[in-house]
């Protein structure tokens, strides 16, 4: 176990260091940052002069080691749009990226996996038939529009909830609610596919034959077997919430990640999307590894060697 | 002795399970008469898809719903007809007075839980804890032979052979001391020595009262194992009686095949006997007696009707032109 921790923690390192030197290629291609940083009337020789003070006249390979070399002391370096180093920038805008994750994820899963658990036990039925019927509206309604709807109804016209900022858990509804609709829709379906798979099986009916009631059936010995798939499928959403929420963040003025990424993107402030991208992916490595020993946990014939 | 003690364990009358599909109605189990008594094995044996699963499912009340429906019969468990109870209260009678051992112990057994928690759970859910339910669990593991039992209870269905899982499965059917054990086709995944140590094993627990229906397709284990025994075709039973009086004098074609079909250690080498034809379309069985495409006595009384069941004092038999006690089938 401990060795496969290890062996996990080496992988890991691997993967943030590539997907750094990824993030840093494709950040220089975007173009020339200077260009968005200077005024127009800047001279050649000013332009130059502010280049040398980023570092940014240096060859690439260059550019990268000095990168590399600050990140290995925390230093992840400053950001040209806001003049501030990088990380706590990001840092500070993570809680609000989880609690909105976080939130939708308990509204997605929670409607996703009763949803799909009740469709398998009866497909046909009308939770079957109803829970599809919502499930392809969440998916095929822009969230944008969604947000706005909600913004009008709830905020607006029933004033139950505030339509922007993040200081209470009121704060949190609208914004979860039109993210996690999406994701509600898939966790639905993996939820009824991977049910109905062990619904099937002989300890379901070994289950029935013990004298179980059916309700115990599902929730201890299918939902248990159901697991993995639904599992997986939750991890990959939360990564993608995390940081893939910009159009939520932007409708809800929510002060997330992913309006931060995009926004340095834009601006093409190398410093900051390095460093955001990198916060990510740790995140992203971090949820891998823990759906991993969770697996585990899941199913017990998973040996960590 | 008062009357319900001289009733039979189970007794099983006019059994009828159709499965209504989109393709028609299959009658899996087509008007079924038995009976179990208490310290009985009675075999019940017959081809694929004879309805033999069927007729155990049926007297769980789980014939898969909503294409499988019992249309009509009475299935009476010690004087209760369990076709009358509520499914509340058939829940009770499930793992408590009635187990079944199922046919694959490798997917019967949930692999996710420790086989202490599997056998344990039946104990928990009818109540049946008096004193540890952990003493309990390893006790009923003791009983089927499973070596260590004190520390496997912890262990995980994979971590167990094919026999040992089959013993786990027994270990569970008789953890609340059930009165009747169906067991569907239990060694039919197990390798043969295995499959002798499992048979010894049923023997074992039939001491005492428990009554057991054996369903197997294997005439070999009926023969080692069973007092008396029902021979199924096409949903109905058309044989039945002692495995003595049957094996060695079957009335009825069919069961003359079956015992001319299996081979016999030291007899002459030679092509091994196989009915002819194929078992008929669920769908659509043959009118009259359903055996009769395949029977090379068929005559037009045959062709017409089913016959009711007869009996010669022995063995109780469904067929127009029964054998005179001679093992054979070819005129």
């Amino acid at each position: 176990m401990i060795r496969y921790i290890l062996q996990r923690l080496g992988q890991s390192i691997i993967t943030v260091w590539g997907i750094s030197i990824v993030v840093f290629m494709l950040a220089r291609l975007s173009g020339d940052p200077l260009l968005l940083l200077v005024p127009p009337e800047a001279t050649k020789a000013e332009v130059e002069q502010i280049r040398r003070a980023y570092s940014l006249d240096k060859p690439l390979p260059q550019q990268y080691l000095t990168y590399v070399r600050g990140v290995l002391r925390g230093d992840f370096g400053t950001s040209l749009r806001f003049n501030e180093p990088a990380l706590p920038l990001v840092l500070k805008r993570l809680p609000a990226s989880l609690r909105l994750a976080s939130a939708a994820m308990v509204i997605s899963a929670g409607i996703g996996i009763t949803v799909g658990v009740l469709s398998a036990a009866r497909p046909g039925g009308w939770v079957d038939r109803f829970g599809k019927a919502f499930a392809m509206l969440g998916q095929s309604v822009p969230v944008f529009w969604l947000g706005i709807i909600l913004i009008l109804v709830f905020g607006v016209r029933l004033r139950w909830f505030p339509t922007s900022g993040s200081e209470t858990w009121r704060h949190l509804v609208l914004p979860a609610a039109a993210l996690g609709w999406y994701s509600t829709a898939a966790m639905t379906r993996i939820t009824r596919s991977a049910m109905l798979d062990v619904l099937d099986a002989d300890y379901i009916r070994l289950a029935h034959i013990k004298g179980l009631h059916p309700f115990k059936v599902i929730t201890k010995h299918a939902l248990r077997n159901a697991s993995i798939p639904i599992v997986t499928l939750a991890s990959l959403q939360f990564i993608a919430l995390i940081n893939g929420a910009v159009v939520t963040e932007t409708i809800f003025a929510w002060p997330g990640m992913g309006r931060l990424m995009v926004d340095a993107v834009f601006a093409r402030d190398f410093p900051l999307v390095q460093t955001a991208v990198f916060v990510a992916s740790i995140l992203f490595v971090a949820t891998n590894f823990a759906v991993d020993l969770l697996y585990g946990y899941l199913n017990p014939r998973i040996a960590y060697t | 002795m008062t009357a319900a003690e001289r009733a039979p364990l189970l007794q099983v009358r006019d059994l009828r399970t159709y499965f209504y599909t989109r393709a028609g109605v299959v009658k899996a189990v087509d008007g079924v008469d038995f009976a179990v008594q208490r310290g009985e094995i009675v075999g019940l044996v017959g081809e694929s898809g004879s309805g033999k699963s069927n007729v155990c499912l049926s007297i769980l009340n789980l014939v898969p719903k909503p294409a499988g429906r019992i249309v009509s019969g009475e299935i009476v468990l010690e004087g209760t007809n369990l076709l009358g109870l509520s499914e509340r209260a058939m829940r009770t009678v499930r793992g408590r007075d009635v187990a079944m051992i199922l046919q694959d112990p490798l997917s019967s057994l949930n692999p996710v839980f420790t086989v202490g928690d599997q056998v344990g759970e039946a104990l928990r859910v009818h109540g049946r804890v008096s004193g540890d339910l952990r003493e309990r669990v390893i006790g009923a593991l003791q009983k089927v032979h499973i070596p260590g039992a004190s520390t496997r209870l912890r262990d995980y269905p994979h971590q167990f052979s094919g026999g040992m899982r089959q013993r786990v499965m027994a270990a569970i059917a008789i953890s609340c001391a059930p009165k009747l054990l169906l067991a569907d086709e239990p060694t039919t995944a197990l390798d043969v020595t295995i499959q002798a140590q499992f048979l010894q094993l049923m023997r074992e627990l039939r001491e005492g009262d428990l009554g057991i229906l054996y369903v197997t397709h294997d005439l070999g284990v009926v023969a080692q194992l069973c007092d008396r025994v029902l021979v199924m075709y096409a949903g109905q039973i058309v044989e039945s009686g002692t495995v003595e009086q049957v094996f060695h004098a079957p009335r009825h074609p069919y069961t003359a095949a079956l015992i001319s079909s299996v081979p016999v250690l030291g007899a002459k080498r030679r092509r091994l006997y196989q009915i002819e034809g194929q078992p008929p379309n669920p769908l659509a069985p043959p009118a009259g007696c359903r055996f009769h495409p395949r029977c090379p006595q068929a005559d037009d009384q045959c062709r017409a009707a089913m016959p009711e069941p007869a009996t010669d004092g022995n063995v109780t038999y469904r067929c127009w032109h029964p054998l005179n006690g001679r093992l054979s089938v070819t005129p």
